[in-house]
């Protein structure tokens, strides 16, 4: 009860800014919401359209695949550019940089950087595939690899951050561990599969949770890169689908029974997380 | 000497004193990059060519941008700003729940809207019952941009005029060049034009009717032109490719000319030049873009010093001055009847084409559930040309499971 006033001003500012809106789209949820009349209660209809709705569901599809490939990317090649980024060289300081560099470009830049190279007909990468004897793809113009084009971008974008924490991570490990395991012979893959990865659980824990929760939320790659979930609903993450909805249809009730939806499947794999978590990370 | 002074500084006291002080009012726009730097322009221009309204211009991104604040500014019962631009398919539904203030009463209301072209007129009034809640603005229409160098290897000078002629042009142009003829939105800005061309509606009264004979023969014939290999499916990189030489044929806004030349850069002239839409059976095009709104429930004084900066971008000269820089069409009969803007016209080569189609330009479809019906069609076009879907049952699904968007 002590601790009370001291915790009053930011239980305030989270009851306000945090909890409010969420109990207000919870509520929003269940009416015929489009904030230009009074909200009329429906109960769980926009629940009920939501499941039988095939735009919805593909979206939902569309985003477990969006979110799993790019944090599964994240975990592995993060991990990967860690162990670079620590390796003692001349060109240490650069090749931390260059990979950190993406993490900090706008989002609009970086739209404007991977249309230029994905572009079917000028595009760099199209013209080094076609040197290369290969055939050109239509990248974010075709359905079947518009996804893949867009999984690419967000890895390229977001990678870095994870292979700084991984960096972290490495740096955090005692030294004497790995000159133990040397002293017993081990070789470099063994110590790093049976000394360095389990150390590094923890960072992975981290870094699976982060990447999972903001790939589920991801709206402002499709924005920026123009696709406009197409084509044909092929990049349409479920956080574009809110937006829409909202905002371009009207149907703010609707977008919040999804945004509610959204949520509690994000509780629900974090909570998913922790729980083998719990068996197979250990902290030092 | 010792007069002199005394008598200034009671003259700027007085001065001061009894100076009206400015009513200031916001504006909330959605355009970015070069059209924001001139819609900012045009405000500083407005503040300072008179002294009883600052305006205070506010950037919301995008169109999307501004229905989202408007939308936030009337859940919370303060409107997001006093004068709002909004995209001609968003205001019917803002102004249907009463969030937009009638302009028709406003004074000098009349002669303004007397002034209009007939398509804006329709446009600003649709159901003709004298209420008006948007005043066009920045409005345009699509034309027909063509790169001549590669058209006379095909020995074409210009494109045809209709559709049914641009297959065999299509064919010719893809044979003599080896690059795609033209470019065919998904976005069914342009499908609008063609299909009433060919005497057809987009929207019923419960539905779209897309499955009608008239709009399928418009989507059959695109259809075969993407399928034979001589036209592409437009996308984010098409003016680019047309700038590069790599598509020969686009169909974009007449607004979209200032950017296509920054991109053609010194080979603008011989690389690009404008024709009129191709149509069917009479030359229909369709207008779109966007209006400008006053929010209600703004204080009196607001709402007339808003109508004053609404009334001032409609004044011919500074439509002149607007049009010069961004390429859209004159939303009033005094702008085009001007000597000034007959010069401009005159200046290059195919500046005059969103003006001359103007006598045959319809608004775009207003129904509130066209805004959702827009991404179905874009979808269903996608499925069909992308994934080889066949036209008549995608396009009958594509009525079926929008209907109850339209009975709604």
């Amino acid at each position: 009860m002590e601790a009370l006033p001291y915790l009053l001003p930011a239980l305030l500012v989270f009851a306000l800014f945090e909890y409010y809106p969420l109990l207000r789209v919870i509520y929003l949820s269940l009416t015929d919401a489009d904030l230009l009349k009074s909200p009329q209660w429906i109960g769980l209809a926009n629940y009920t359209r939501m499941f039988q709705d095939a735009e919805f569901l593909n979206s939902l599809a569309v985003t477990v695949i969006f979110a799993f490939a790019v944090t599964g990317l994240e975990v592995v090649l993060g991990m990967t550019l860690g162990f670079l980024m620590n390796r003692k060289g001349p060109f240490q300081n650069l090749v931390r940089g260059a990979i950190f560099a993406p993490v900090v470009v706008s989002l609009a830049a970086a739209a404007v950087i991977w249309l230029h190279l994905l572009n079917p007909t000028s595009g760099p990468v199209n013209q080094l595939l076609q040197a290369l004897g290969l055939p050109p793809s239509r990248w974010l113009q075709d359905p079947s690899t518009a996804l893949a084009s867009v999984i690419l971008i967000a890895l390229w974008k977001g990678v870095g951050l994870p292979a700084v924490l991984y960096l972290a991570g490495l740096q955090g490990i005692p030294r004497e561990l790995q000159e133990a395991a040397q002293v017993d012979g081990a070789t470099p893959y063994q110590a790093a599969r049976w000394i360095t990865i389990p150390l590094l659980a923890p960072t992975t824990l981290l870094v699976f949770f982060i990447s999972l929760v903001g790939t589920f939320q991801s709206y402002g790659l499709i924005l920026v890169l123009r696709t406009d979930g197409g084509p044909v609903g092929s990049t349409m993450l479920l956080g574009y689908y809110i937006y829409q909805n909202a905002f371009q249809y009207f149907q703010m009730a609707y977008a919040s029974a999804v945004s509610v939806f959204l949520f509690l499947l994000l509780v629900f794999l974090g909570w998913l997380q922790f729980k083998v978590s719990e068996r197979r990370v250990h902290y030092r | 000497m010792g007069k002199r002074p005394l008598v200034l500084g009671l003259a700027v006291v007085l001065g001061f004193g009894f100076a009206q002080p400015r009513t200031e009012i916001t504006f909330l726009y959605g355009l970015g990059g070069r059209l924001g730097e001139i819609i900012r322009a045009t405000v500083d221009t407005f503040n300072k060519s008179q002294n009883e309204v600052v305006v205070r211009a506010e950037f919301a991104n995008s169109y999307e941008g501004v229905l989202q604040k408007a939308l936030a500014g009337i859940a919370a019962g303060q409107p997001a700003a006093d004068v709002l631009q909004l995209e001609v398919a968003l205001w019917p539904r803002l102004a249907a729940a009463g969030q937009l203030t009638d302009l028709s009463a406003l004074p000098g209301f009349k002669a303004m809207f007397d002034s209009f072209w007939g398509v804006f007129k329709l446009q600003a009034d649709p159901d003709k019952d004298g209420k008006v809640f948007a005043t066009p603005w920045n409005n345009s229409n699509p034309v027909t941009y063509y790169n001549p160098e590669l058209l006379k290897r095909a020995g074409y000078s210009a494109p045809p005029r209709t559709w049914p002629e641009m297959r065999e042009f299509a064919r010719k142009v893809k044979e003599a060049t080896g690059v795609a003829a033209m470019a065919l939105p998904a976005f069914p800005w342009v499908l609008e034009g063609a299909v009433w061309s060919n005497g057809g509606e987009i929207v019923g009264k419960d539905r779209l009717l897309l499955d009608q004979p008239a709009a399928l023969e418009v989507i059959n014939t695109w259809t075969q032109l993407i399928r034979d290999g001589s036209a592409v499916v437009e996308n984010a990189n098409s003016t680019q490719d047309f700038v590069a030489g790599k598509v020969a044929v686009i169909f974009q806004s007449v607004a979209s000319r200032p950017g296509i030349k920054a991109l053609a850069g010194d080979r603008f002239k011989q690389t690009v030049r404008v024709a009129p839409l191709p149509y069917f059976k009479k030359p229909v095009v369709p207008v779109g873009g966007a209006t400008l709104a006053i929010s209600r429930g703004i204080p009196q004084e607001r709402v007339l010093a808003a109508w004053k900066f609404i009334q001032w971008l409609n004044r011919p000269e500074q439509q002149l001055e607007w049009i010069k820089q961004t390429n859209y069409v004159p939303i009033t009969r005094t702008t085009s009847e001007l000597p000034a803007f007959r010069a401009f016209l005159a200046t290059e080569q195919g500046l005059d084409v969103g003006m001359r189609q103007l006598p045959n330009a319809r608004p775009r479809p207003t129904d509130p559930a066209y805004v959702q019906g827009i991404q179905e069609i874009r979808k269903t076009l996608e499925e069909i040309w992308l994934n080889n879907k066949p036209v008549e049952p995608a396009i009958r699904d594509l009525v079926q499971r929008t209907r109850p968007l339209f009975a709604n």
